[in-house]
Order: C-alpha cells, then sequence, then structure tokens
C-alpha cells in the first residue's frame, strides 16, 4: 500500500464567488513510504494546495486523500489525529514561534499528542539532537537566538511528532549557503535516523539534487512528472517549459550533449559530471 | 565628493540599542569603507547577520552611523534635513514582495511613491506608465497586485522605485522567495534598469550565479568588507569566501573538480557559457 495515495483531487478556492480559481484539477499521486521526495513547482502550479490537503487542513472539493490507506477526511476525529502522523512545517516556520522557551516550543507538538511528561522530554531531547540545538538552549528564548537557529527549532517541534510524512514548505529560503547545508543535512539525518518519509517541497533545485531520491513535478494543478532525480533533471527542455530549470551541472551536460558531445544523460551532480567529462576526455574525446 | 560617486560609504560602524535605553549592542557594521560608482553594478555577499541589511538602511538614511559619514550624491546622510533628498535618489527594494505592496491596483501601487513626493498628476501617469513598461508589466496595470506571481509582484516593486526617478536601487535578497522563473524575470529586469537606464543597482543576495552577473562584488564578514573585485577576482578566493559561510557558482565547483583531476581548462570559469566555451577550447586544443 502507498503511503499517501491523491485519488482524482479537485480544489477549488473561492468556488461560487467571481474569484473562483482551480488550483488542483483532478490530480492523481502516489508516495511510497520511506526516502526524501521533492515537489517542485512555479509558483501557483498547485502544490502548496497539494500537501496541505495530505494533513487535511483543507478539504477537498471533491476526490479523495488516502493516508495509509484511510480517507483523511473520513471523520473530524480522524482529520485531527492525522496530523500527528503527517506533519506539516510552514515556509518561514520561525515566524510562528510562540512559547516563552526553546524547550516549551519544541514540546507543544508532543504535548497535543498527550504523551507523558517522560516520552516529551524524550522527543524533545531527540529533535532538538536532529536540528543540532544544545539541550544549553532550552531555558532561552526563542526570540534571543539568531534566525538559522530559530528556523532550525521550528522544524524540531514538527520533528518532535516524528510524523510518518514530514513535509518541509521551503526550508532553505532566505539562508546563506552554510545554513542551507546545515538544513539539508539535517534532513537528511533525520531521513536516515528515523526512517520516516520527508517531502521536500523546494524551488531550489540544488537543494533537489542534493536530497532528494524521487522528484515530483506540480504543474496546472496536475502532476505533470514523477521519477528519479536522474530521470527529471535529464527533461530540461520540459522543466523549462513549466517555468523551471534544472541545477547548473546538469545544464552544462545537457547543453554539450546538445553541442554533440557523446555524453550521458541524466548527470545532475558536479562529482558525476566531472567523472563523465574525464572519461570522454580519456576516451579519446570522439564526437 | 568624488564625482563618479552614487555612495560614498566611509569607515563607518554601527550598532542597535538594546533593551535598555542608551545601551548599544555589539556592532553589527565595523570600520566599513565602500565607494559604489554611478551607474555601477554591484552585488554583496556575506552570511546571514553579517550585516547586509543594515548596510542598506545605513544607505538611503533609514539609520545613521554611529561614526564615519555615509554620502549619497554628496548628501551626508547624518543630515536630518537631507533625508527625504536621500529616499528620492536611493530606492529599496526589499525580499518578501507581500510586505511592500500597498495599492489594491497595480498601477496606483506604482503611483504611491512619486504622490508622496508631490508630483504633478499629469507627469505621475507618464512615470506610472513608463515604469510599468521597463519592467514588463504595463498589461497588468488595472490588476490586483495579490493575484500577480512573487517575480511579477517584485518587478511591481522595482517599478515604484523607479517612478520615483531613483538614481540608485537597492535590492535586499529580491528572489529568496521566488520560483526559477520569477528569479529570472527579476535579474533580467535589473540589468535591463542598469544596462538602458544607468540606474546604479546594488544588489545583496545569497545565490552565486546572480552575483556573477554584476560588475563587481562585495562579501561582507561580521560587518567588515573581506573582498571586493569583479566576479572573477572574487571568486578566485575560494578559501576566503568559504570560511565566510559562503560558496561558488557550481560552474566554478566543476572546473575545480576537472583541475584536481589533472584537466587544467584554462581562464577564470564562472558561468555555464564560461564552462562550455573552455572544455571546448581544451578539448580542440588536444587533438
Amino acid at each position: 500500500m502507498s503511503l499517501v495515495e491523491v485519488k482524482d483531487l479537485v480544489y477549488i478556492y473561492g468556488q461560487n464567488t467571481p474569484f473562483c480559481t482551480t488550483a488542483l484539477d483532478h490530480m492523481f499521486l502516489q508516495i511510497e513510504k520511506g526516502g526524501i521526495k521533492a515537489v517542485i513547482g512555479h509558483t501557483g502550479s498547485g502544490k502548496s494546495t497539494l500537501i496541505q490537503h495530505l494533513n487535511a487542513l483543507l478539504q477537498p472539493t471533491s476526490g479523495q486523500v488516502l493516508f495509509d490507506g484511510q480517507d483523511v477526511n473520513a471523520s473530524k476525529e480522524i482529520s485531527y489525529r492525522i496530523r500527528f502522523r503527517v506533519g506539516l512545517c510552514f515556509q518561514y516556520p520561525e515566524y510562528q514561534l510562540f512559547e516563552s522557551t526553546v524547550y516549551k516550543d519544541i514540546a507543544f507538538g508532543p504535548t497535543n499528542m498527550g504523551l507523558s511528561e517522560a516520552e516529551i522530554d524524550a522527543a524533545v531531547r531527540k529533535a532538538a539532537a536532529y536540528v543540532g540545538i544544545s539541550p544549553d538552549l532550552f531555558e532561552q528564548s526563542p526570540f534571543d537566538l539568531s534566525g538559522g537557529q530559530k528556523r532550525r527549532i521550528a522544524i524540531a517541534g514538527v520533528m518532535a511528532m516524528e510524523p510518518d510524512l514530514l513535509i518541509l514548505d521551503e526550508p532553505t529560503a532566505g539562508l546563506d549557503p552554510r545554513g542551507r547545508a546545515q538544513i539539508l543535512q539535517m534532513i537528511r539525518d533525520y531521513k536516515d535516523k528515523s526512517g520516516k518519509t520527508v517531502l521536500l517541497v523546494s524551488h531550489s533545485m540544488d537543494d533537489v539534487a542534493e536530497t532528494a531520491d524521487e522528484v515530483i513535478v506540480v504543474s496546472e494543478g496536475k502532476i505533470a512528472m514523477q521519477g528519479s532525480v536522474r530521470d527529471i533533471f535529464s527533461r530540461s527542455e520540459e522543466l523549462m517549459h513549466m517555468g523551471l530549470t534544472v541545477p547548473e551541472c546538469a545544464r552544462i551536460m545537457n547543453d554539450l550533449r546538445e553541442a554533440g558531445y557523446c555524453l550521458p544523460a541524466g548527470i545532475f551532480t558536479v562529482e558525476e559530471a566531472a567523472a563523465a567529462l574525464r572519461d570522454y576526455l580519456r576516451g579519446g574525446g570522439a564526437v | 565628493m568624488k564625482a563618479d560617486s552614487m555612495i560614498e560609504i566611509q569607515n563607518i560602524s554601527y550598532a542597535y540599542e538594546g533593551e535598555e535605553e542608551g545601551v548599544k549592542l555589539a556592532p553589527v557594521i565595523r570600520d566599513f569603507s565602500l565607494d559604489i560608482k554611478r551607474g555601477e553594478f554591484l552585488a554583496i555577499l556575506g552570511h546571514n547577520g553579517s550585516g547586509k541589511s543594515t548596510l542598506t538602511r545605513l544607505c538611503n538614511a533609514m539609520a545613521v552611523p554611529d561614526s564615519g559619514k555615509v554620502f549619497v550624491e554628496g548628501m551626508d546622510t547624518a543630515d536630518p534635513a537631507l533625508e527625504y533628498d536621500i529616499r528620492e535618489k536611493v530606492g529599496v527594494v526589499m525580499q518578501n514582495p507581500d510586505n511592500q505592496i500597498v495599492a489594491t491596483i497595480v498601477e496606483e501601487d506604482v503611483a504611491f511613491g512619486p504622490e508622496n513626493l508631490g508630483v504633478e498628476p499629469a507627469e505621475i501617469r507618464r512615470r506610472v506608465d513608463d515604469a510599468l513598461k521597463r519592467v514588463g508589466m504595463y498589461e497588468y496595470r488595472s490588476q490586483e497586485p495579490h493575484k500577480l506571481s512573487g517575480g511579477q509582484k517584485q518587478r511591481v516593486a522595482i517599478a515604484g522605485v523607479i517612478a520615483m526617478r531613483t538614481d540608485c536601487i537597492i535590492l535586499d535578497e529580491p528572489t529568496a522567495m521566488l520560483d526559477p522563473q520569477g528569479r529570472q524575470e527579476v535579474m533580467k529586469t535589473i540589468k535591463e534598469l542598469n544596462r538602458d537606464m544607468g540606474i546604479t543597482v546594488v544588489l545583496i543576495t545569497h545565490y552565486m550565479d546572480e552575483a556573477v552577473q554584476a560588475d563587481r562584488v562585495a562579501v561582507m564578514d561580521e560587518g567588515r568588507l573581506v573582498l571586493l573585485g569583479t566576479p572573477q577576482e572574487v571568486f578566485s578566493h575560494r578559501q576566503e569566501l568559504y570560511r565566510c559561510g559562503l560558496d561558488i557558482p557550481q560552474s566554478a565547483k566543476l572546473t575545480d573538480r576537472l583541475r584536481q583531476m589533472g584537466i587544467p581548462l584554462s581562464g577564470s570559469i564562472l558561468t555555464p557559457a564560461d564552462f562550455i566555451s573552455a572544455f571546448r577550447a581544451y578539448e580542440e586544443g588536444r587533438r
């Protein structure tokens, strides 16, 4: 059984008003358990609307969302419970911190889950470790910390529930290269240690190239492509048409191939590109 | 004042006030000097918290240095009588497009600045039309801003600044929240303003591929200027950039990797186009 199954999902904003817009247009999607999946698509493609359906924040206009085989909108109780299993971390989550201490902020989710004191404490410590926040900071106000720390604390708050599906919407937006690398490393660690599934929504093709196993491309309220990172990044023409792009290395390799160089398809990292170009030159450089 | 200076920053230091009145926090700008030349396209890089946004505030008299001087076209930013004249010369576009749109119709938003300057209605009409055409948003003039994409909103914000006939635009991470297409649209617009209208552009960014498009790049670290030069010069200081928590473009990384493998591509390589021509030259030279 798929972890998530989206069946013929339609969502219309402002239905029966002059502003009505179809955000999801008969969408079908299956997400298997495990690994990091990236969701890409231009602004307005429907990806934010999609992720808000996965934990029942939005109710479909028509169609269904199944999580572990169960309709997430089957009852109020189920929709409430699903939020502990599908953790959603919004863009710029640091603006949603509100507690007086770092500890309380991270503990908010597990507390709502009805865990015991001891379980909450264990969950908070584990989540803080995932994001590299030292227990020395637990009693500080989150508002006294740096932007990067605040963001990591906000993400820890969702990780503390150890959701089966962790959804991160643009977790690296606005961060400098080092902050970005830290967040991506943290996401990979979480996946490895918890064994849970991660859904990463991103505008950064470099983030996708560095972390994801699979890519889901959303365009005009539908799933336009779904496949391995390698498959998706070798289709740069189609991605460009959807207002997207490929990482710089993939662009170089695709352009060289188009110029007649006999190079393998689907290369998107610096290491792989360097190796392929070295092999090409060793092979005598036959065009 | 130097004849070709747009903004002269002379040995400035700046610290924010702490919670206690009159007590300053650690300085965020330290003995910083930089001469921003009229008509240039300058990119500023630095990690989060390195002082880039504070520098923006100091350049249009939103903040005044604790020591040292900032002159905008020769006008001292510390002189309260010149505050409005300075803001007419230097416009600022911020990261979040939703925080800087004030009106409910695109053209009214663009008219907001010149209206506040007391410009004649007929002249406002001319300026608004001209500014919207410059950024490629004229056909959207009677739309509601909230219906635009992020890239379109940023272009409207840029139009609002150029309608004030500013000589210099400072853009503080204008593409951080945009999808790939939005980023390209904004970069294209910025380069056109600089090239066709001679507007001085200061672009603060975390994207190395944007910085390489500038005439000069300045790198800030802990409130100090640590590197300044052409993109070729600045990006040749790999170790210093990494130490500052920054990165180099992927094309440059790929070049480094090949050079380590004993494939000495020649020249300074910062973009895919640079890489492809250097690779072809190397490959042809071996035949």
